[in-house]
């Protein structure tokens, strides 16, 4: 199979070069200056194979032969966004099951060397891991197995949601996590703001019962509603061979599954910022909070362009001009309705209310500055070659791959939009960036969440302004 | 393309027959080096337009001797502009040009690393090298000053952002005194450096003769021509000795009780000093802790229920000196001396009844685990870098896989009895934090 290669211009939109394009990388710099380089950057992207096998079951395939290693993925249409009623964490608990099942997939794993992975959305639950290509079949069988012969002892299941009872407790003593949940609930009228994560709050999950348990599984795990996602060592062939050979023998019980939680959207005009003491901390975990569009949105690239040019703002806000922080990090929250972001910080209580006003006050120059779309132009143009490198890098191990072809699967994304994310790249230009940053980082329309030392948190309170400021126990958050 | 054809062949090496292939084809490279000392080693790799760039000088944080902090402080001002680059300039320079960089520091050598796009490598190229002739001329007490600020927030963003970040500094502080070459670098040692401070080290250790620049991808072919004009500026540099901890002094084990100030839940820290990397024991090491790490949540589960919420356990390798480390994270109901007599009773029954069988279990892991990381370009060069940064050949691989071959039942036995003995060992156990009950309806 081919990689295909497209030469791509670093600066305007729609401009592609077809090859040939760039000077030899031969130009070595002077004493005094460093070399001037080509505008144009060559990316390369691999074939990606899709076949449907009937029913809703999918393969998302690409051969790559430049390591003994084929990376696995196998993921089920159901997830968090099927939690029932005020059963909320369900979905979580079936995948914590999954991980710990006596079934006999994770002790076959663990003897062919591979180490077994999970990951839980809204839409879907995946289970991966990388084999040598020798073990791939086996592998692969083991991994339907995960879900086909899922281990049905209640006291596995009760062991299990003890376990999540015991981390929503950790939870609320772990300041990055309640930050988050801070934001989520600045967005969202649930409350707890677990309520509306994969977690569920401590109410939910110990309502779950083994019966809803059971219910969950049946009504659920079906191999109609299977995808498959390798990358690696292998052909096509071989792909829709093993992916037949896995799922044959799985027998189904018919149930119908309860009611789901409706999801809750976004109130843009709830709560402008949630503060939330914490005794015994020294520092205050300061977080501003966005959205971030799903994979495969039309716009995503766009909105994630516009979160890390404020980011970046905000950052240097923060670390070069106050100095108040080493830097802004970030996490991202799958509430069932949309993702939310978290931009965190840690800060010192002394230096958080000039922190919180500084930052304020970079956003509202944001908006009214009349050379938003220049800048943001050209930062975007800054950014373009290392984005399209960040592209490339999605398939530069077969691990990594696999975990694009996953995302594929999961909103079952033609291939020929596999690459849509690049066209949106072309098409970055600065006033599209100030129009998302105007709609969405407006002064008024941001969420902030403190976490922080009792005394911190009160003398922060007069620092937003006209903003809605509400005082959450950790216990509000987390329940 | 430089040895296209060599590439090739061991694409189709792996290709055809990977369980027989040699690992150590990944790495296959030229190796050379420059008249003023500068080591060189190529891989050819051309499957994405991309090349990772990796310069690194053999020297790190367990050379900072009494000025604690040094050599992570100059990594930081390596970004502060040159004789002929403004402040800044590189990080925007290199982004523009689409490059992904970044810089670590490690106990006995510092890298700095980036992937570019093959058309931007000869920036790349002579970036690195201009700020390692010229970096000198442009530092200044002000930047000294801000990058002890920032190395401090760093300090802080470990600690403090975490709930469990202050026991994890008790371990360090407890394992490794004053005077030991990992005794970690707290702001109160960071405030005492200067200018002066960063001027010496990185006019003795920053030159070529104490450098290896490492590059895996789709080299172009004129590359060694550009490497040898660009890196020809600096002369000079100084290889230190290498770190060496004393052996463990430790007659009985050494065990702090606390309190958490923040977490709620009860945490167990034991630590161990092993040998260092590549040394008889290391390997050994690895296997244990894969052993530990795969089934003792499991088997902890089944003995006490209930008890444990999460378990890890980490091998960290470095050049003289090592540490094998165990964590342990406990219900709410659970104290941190349930936690360490559970460790202890369930150590000796894993290791009493281990097989050959769940030994292999483990090499066939590590054998996956290297293949995987070494997908990557940058993971390969960095992995080039501790092979030469140990005195070993680039290429190293297989020889590095052999050792895990070579351990019997008998020498993970003696590796035990020699160095986990309980003795030896370093305890952190947390009590959780008590905190008031809130209000009745407070939310």
């Amino acid at each position: 199979m081919t990689w295909t290669r497209r030469h791509l211009l670093k600066g305007l939109s729609g401009s592609v070069l077809l090859g040939g394009c760039g000077t030899p990388a031969s130009f070595v710099g002077s004493e005094h200056e460093p070399p001037t380089t080509p505008e144009t950057i060559t990316v390369t992207f691999p074939p990606i194979a899709r076949h449907e096998f009937g029913g809703d079951a999918q393969l998302y395939m690409l051969e790559d032969r430049s390591s003994p290693l084929v990376s696995l993925g196998v993921c089920i249409q159901a997830g968090f966004a099927d939690d029932p009623v005020n059963k909320e964490g369900l979905a979580r608990l079936v995948v914590s099951c999954m991980r710990r099942s006596g079934g006999g997939h994770l002790e076959g794993l663990t003897t062919l060397g591979a180490e077994l992975s999970s990951r839980l959305r809204p839409q879907s639950i995946g289970l991966r891991c990388t084999v040598e290509r020798k073990y791939a079949a086996q592998a692969l069988a083991l991994l339907v197995r995960g879900f086909s012969k899922l281990d049905r002892d209640p006291a596995l299941f009760e062991r299990e949601r003890n376990a999540q009872l015991e981390l929503l407790g950790a939870m609320r003593s772990d300041p990055r996590s309640l930050g988050g949940h801070g934001i989520v609930f600045a967005s969202l009228p649930v409350a707890p703001a677990s309520r509306s994560l994969a977690t569920g709050c401590p109410e939910s999950v110990a309502s779950i019962s083994h019966e809803d348990f059971l219910r969950w599984v049946d009504a659920h795990l079906r191999p109609s509603r299977l995808s498959f996602a390798l990358a690696g060592n292998l052909s096509l062939d071989e792909a829709k061979s093993w992916a037949i050979a896995a799922a044959t023998g799985w027998t189904v019980a018919t149930r119908t599954p309860a009611s789901p939680t409706p999801p809750v959207p976004i109130d843009p005009d709830r709560h402008g910022a949630v503060l939330t003491p914490l005794p015994g901390m020294q520092d205050v975990i300061l977080s501003y909070g966005g959205t971030e569009a799903p994979y495969g949105a039309r716009d995503r690239v766009l909105i994630e362009t516009a979160n890390s040019f404020v980011a970046s703002f905000i950052n240097r806000k923060l670390r070069t001009h106050l100095r108040a922080a080493y830097g802004v990090d970030w996490q991202a929250w799958q509430t069932r309705s949309e993702i939310v972001t978290q931009y965190f910080a840690p800060v010192t209580p002394e230096a958080l209310a000039p922190a919180i006003q500084g930052c304020r006050r970079q956003l509202e120059q944001l908006q009214d500055d009349p050379q938003i779309r220049r800048r943001a132009g050209l930062i975007a143009n800054e950014n373009r070659l290392a984005q399209y490198v960040a592209q490339m890098r999605r398939y530069e191990t077969t691990s990594a791959a696999c975990g694009q072809l996953l995302n594929m699967a999961d909103v079952r994304l033609p291939v020929e939009r596999a690459y849509r994310e690049l066209d949106q790249l072309y098409a970055l230009d600065g006033s599209k960036i100030a129009s998302v940053i105007s709609e969405r980082f407006a002064p008024e329309k941001m969420r902030w969440s403190v976490v922080g030392p009792p005394e911190a948190i009160e003398r922060a309170a007069g620092s937003f302004g006209a903003a809605k400021v509400v005082r959450r126990t950790v216990e509000g958050l987390v329940g | 393309m430089l040895r296209r054809a060599a590439a090739w062949v061991t694409v189709i090496l792996l290709t055809l027959a990977p369980a027989s292939a040699k690992a150590s084809e990944l790495l296959a490279n030229t190796h050379y080096q420059l008249d003023n000392g500068l080591e060189v080693v190529l891989v050819e790799d051309d499957r994405l337009p991309l090349v990772a760039v990796n310069l690194t000088y053999h020297v790190g944080s367990a050379h900072d001797g009494r000025s604690r902090g040094l050599a992570h402080l100059t990594e930081h001002l390596m970004f502060r502009g040159s004789r002929d680059l403004d402040d800044g300039e590189y990080s925007a320079k290199m982004r523009s040009a689409g490059a992904l960089c970044n810089a670590s520091t490690h106990p006995s050598r510092t890298s700095y690393h980036c992937l570019v796009p093959t058309n931007q490598l000869p920036l790349a190229l002579w970036m690195e090298s201009h700020r390692m002739a010229y970096v000198l001329p442009a530092l200044s007490s002000i930047k000294v000053q801000e990058e002890k600020v920032t190395t401090i927030d760093e300090w802080r963003f470990r600690v403090s952002s975490h709930a469990t970040g202050d026991s994890l500094e008790d371990l360090l502080t407890t394992v490794y005194p004053a005077g030991h070459p990992l005794q970690p670098a707290t702001p109160a040692w960071i405030e005492k450096l200067g200018l002066g401070d960063a001027q010496q080290f990185i006019s003795t250790y920053h030159g070529p003769q104490n450098a290896t620049l490492v590059l895996v991808g789709d080299l172009p072919e004129d590359v060694q021509r550009t490497i040898s004009l660009d890196f020809r500026r600096r002369k000079g540099g100084q290889r230190p000795a290498s770190p060496k901890a004393a052996p463990p002094e430790q007659t009985q084990e050494r065990r702090v009780v606390r309190q958490s100030k923040v977490a709620t839940w009860p945490t167990a820290i034991i630590h161990w000093q092993t040998p260092g990397l590549f040394e008889a024991g290391d390997a050994e090491a690895d296997l244990v802790a894969g052993v530990l790490e795969n089934i003792f949540y499991d088997l902890a589960e089944r003995s006490a229920p209930g008890v444990l919420m999460a378990f890890s356990a980490e091998q960290q390798s470095h050049v003289g000196v090592s540490s094998l480390s165990v964590h342990l994270a406990g219900a709410s109901t659970a104290s941190p001396e349930q936690l360490l007599a559970l460790f202890d009773e369930l150590f000796d029954e894993i290791f009493d009844d281990l097989s050959e069988q769940f030994l292999e279990k483990e090499r066939r892991q590590l054998l996956r685990t290297n293949y995987q990381a070494l997908q990557s370009l940058g993971a390969r060069a960095a992995r080039i870098q501790i092979y030469v940064n140990a005195g070993k050949d680039p290429d190293w691989l297989d020889e590095d896989l052999a050792r895990y071959d070579g351990v019997t039942l008998e020498r993970v036995q003696s590796f035990i009895t020699t160095y986990l003995r309980r003795e030896l060992r370093t305890v952190i156990l947390s009590h959780p934090a008590e905190r008031a009950p809130t209000k009745q309806g407070a939310r």
